[in-house]
């Protein structure tokens, strides 16, 4: 969708004035909608509706062998799949740019042992660990992608229940793990340090969270931030454009003090989310 | 059926093979609010007073023990006869010759009045189902003379001759620019239904020709008129008058093309100096006040004033209209220059950017639907 030069002179502006098309300053964000534990099947799920933008993650286990390199760590694998329904330019492989690059700066963003400790996910040294595999469905989009994922895959995290193991039976190589049988015999993933990513957009001198789409095709240029308490794990920039040192700098720090903010909100919603045995899902 | 069938329907008289019908619909006359389909709850009473009353005197008068349900099946069976006999689709130029009792049950329930019983033409959305025209999509029902069609609630822009538009450019073309306009296909604006700079009478050389993407690029917006529509359906669009052309400075708000009211005037000047123009396909602009004398010059309006930065009251105002038109149309409510207004009143108690919460976007579309239901009342 292009926008006319008169257009972008008014959002820019408005950027100026630190008051946006929609009421916004700059550093707010649009109203979020969160539903944990909505697909049954999954072991944690999360589905996240930010304005127009809507993210469904699921998460699910298997056990596997760990990499040879690592033989204390589970792993862990992001899949990103943009539905044609989201937008008609993801029709074909449309949007398998997109969605490899979501995936990759996910990636990255969770390497780090500060953002996600993958050594509990090891259940026998360099042989046997838990392989987390996130699906992210976006089912539409209307801005300001990344950070909505970070939020739901956070969200989906702190859902997810990991079967209890009983008991460990080695056996020359052969390897049974017992599982404990009971479905309420679950432990919980620590997301305390999960990342969060932040989309910074520059438009004109100043920078902007939680840009819609028409305040997206303004941007001179814009960068992800995965910060976690106090520190950041992955930089990325998007699309054309670059940035000067100094702005990429005055970036970080704003960049940091907004994913403190919004993973003190994050943490503050999950918290009161309670557990409800109710019928979830998209048919209810 | 049409009022030459009235003539088909014979007179003669059949020999009366079913005296109890004919008895039963002599009896049904008194109470033939029965047959009223309104759910209306007084009505509703009604009808089941009457047939409680109307079993009372079938038993009396025909002698026969009968139960509600078997009634209505009764009545229905008889109705589906004679809908069958006076469907004009079925039995073509043949006269319809009727039993006496047919010819009661006929004027009884309004036969030639109601359409499903008088097989209407079915319109767009519809379909028949028993004997039934039923909606097949959510929307208003709208009726010419006998042809009843559903316009959905949700669909893309259908054109009509004359109606106000906003668009945006999408492609410049030879003689012609691409126009989205939120209808099925892109509409059209020819080189020849606009205004160039020179006035009305100046002569469309080639030269123009090769310059039109400095009048309108890729990405403009515009406002203009629906001039005609080409056999494929795709609209062609004119902006030969002063009102419309090129959009200056502003936010674009896309709602459903049938949640704008269809009214005389399209463009308003709102008292909070706000300039919104609803355009009937949908697409709203908003944009600081547009004074009149600014329309006049010689430019065609292809020139615009980047420099000119609105002031931040105006803005506010602007971003509260947003808020409020997105309230509104995600309630289903209609966008008129009252509705928008009436919203934006009620809206001033949050903040601007409290209008983005779902509990505040309902919290005025209600407060808004029960002003506008006030102001009914007050004016008829």
């Amino acid at each position: 969708m292009p926008l006319s030069e008169a257009e972008k002179t008014f959002i820019l502006h408005g950027v100026d004035e630190n008051f946006r098309q929609d009421g916004r300053d700059r550093e707010a964000y649009r109203p979020m909608e969160l539903e944990t534990g909505t697909v049954q099947h999954a072991f944690g799920s999360a589905h996240l509706r930010l304005a127009n933008t809507d993210v469904l993650v699921a998460v699910k286990l298997e056990i596997d062998a760990p990499f040879p390199e690592t033989p204390h760590e589970g792993k862990l694998e992001f899949f990103v799949d943009c539905s044609a329904n989201a937008t008609p330019d993801f029709e074909g492989r449309g949007g398998e740019d997109l969605a490899v690059e979501l995936a990759n700066t996910l990636a990255s963003a969770y390497q780090s042992r500060q953002a996600f400790d993958l050594r509990k996910m090891c259940i026998l040294k360099g042989k046997k660990c838990w392989k987390l595999y996130v699906d992210i469905l976006i089912l539409e989009c209307g801005g300001n992608l990344f950070d909505a994922t970070s939020l739901a895959i956070k969200a989906a995290l702190h859902n997810t229940q990991i079967p209890k193991i009983k008991a460990v039976n080695i056996d020359g190589d052969n390897i049974e793990i017992e599982v404990s049988d009971s479905v309420s015999d679950c432990e919980k993933i620590n997301i305390e340090n999960a990342p969060v990513l932040v989309t910074l957009c520059k438009i004109g001198q100043h920078c902007i969270v939680d840009p819609s789409l028409s305040e997206e095709q303004c941007t001179v240029g814009s960068m992800v931030v995965a910060a976690t308490k106090n520190c950041v794990s992955t930089i990325s920039l998007l699309g054309s454009g670059s940035l000067h040192q100094d702005t990429l700098f005055q970036f970080l720090d704003f960049g940091c003090k907004i994913a403190n903010r919004l993973n003190e909100a994050l943490m503050e919603t999950l918290a009161n989310i309670s557990v409800t045995n109710e019928n979830v899902g998209f048919l209810k | 059926m049409n009022s030459d069938s009235d003539n088909s329907i014979s007179e003669k008289e059949v020999p009366e093979k079913s005296s109890a019908n004919l008895k039963l619909t002599e009896i049904l006359e008194k109470y033939h609010i029965i047959f009223k389909k309104s759910q209306v709850p007084k009505i509703k009473e009604k009808k089941k007073k009457h047939t409680k009353k109307f079993i009372k005197k079938y038993i009396v008068q025909i002698v026969k023990n009968i139960s509600e349900q078997q009634l209505k099946r009764k009545i229905q069976n008889m109705k589906t006869e004679v809908k069958k006999k006076t469907d004009i689709s079925a039995t073509g130029n043949k006269n319809i010759i009727l039993n006496l009792w047919e010819r009661q049950l006929l004027t009884l329930v309004e036969g030639k009045e109601k359409p499903s019983f008088s097989k209407d033409t079915r319109g767009h959305g519809t379909y028949e189902e028993d004997g039934d025209l039923k909606a097949s999509v959510a929307g208003v029902k709208e009726q010419v003379n006998k042809l009843i069609s559903v316009r959905p609630l949700k669909s893309r822009y259908d054109g009509q001759v004359g109606e106000v538009l906003v668009g945006r450019i999408m492609e410049v073309q030879q003689k012609r620019w691409k126009v989205d306009t939120n209808a099925r296909l892109d509409s059209a604006l020819l080189i020849s239904s606009v205004n160039l700079p020179g006035g009305e009478l100046r002569k469309r050389s080639l030269q123009d020709q090769h310059s039109m993407r400095q009048y309108l690029q890729e990405g403009d917006l515009i406002s203009a008129e629906v001039q005609s529509i080409f056999v494929d359906g795709t609209l062609s669009l004119h902006t030969r008058s002063l009102r419309y052309g090129k959009l200056a400075q502003g936010i674009l708000v896309k709602v459903f093309p049938s949640l704008i009211k269809k009214t005389k005037l399209h463009y308003h000047n709102l008292p909070f100096g706000v300039g919104i123009i609803l355009g009937n396909n949908g697409y709203v602009w908003i944009s600081p006040p547009v004074s009149t004398t600014e329309l006049e010059g010689n430019e065609g309006g292809f020139v615009q004033n980047l420099e000119e930065v609105i002031p931040r009251d105006i803005r506010e105002a602007m971003a509260r209209v947003r808020n409020c038109i997105l309230a509104l149309a995600q309630s289903y409510m209609m966008l008129f220059n009252t509705s928008v207004v009436v919203a934006y009143e009620e809206s001033l108690k949050y903040a601007v950017h409290e209008l983005l919460l779902p509990e505040v976007m309902i919290d005025v579309a209600l407060l808004t639907q029960q002003r506008m239901n006030m102001m009914e009342d007050y004016e008829f």
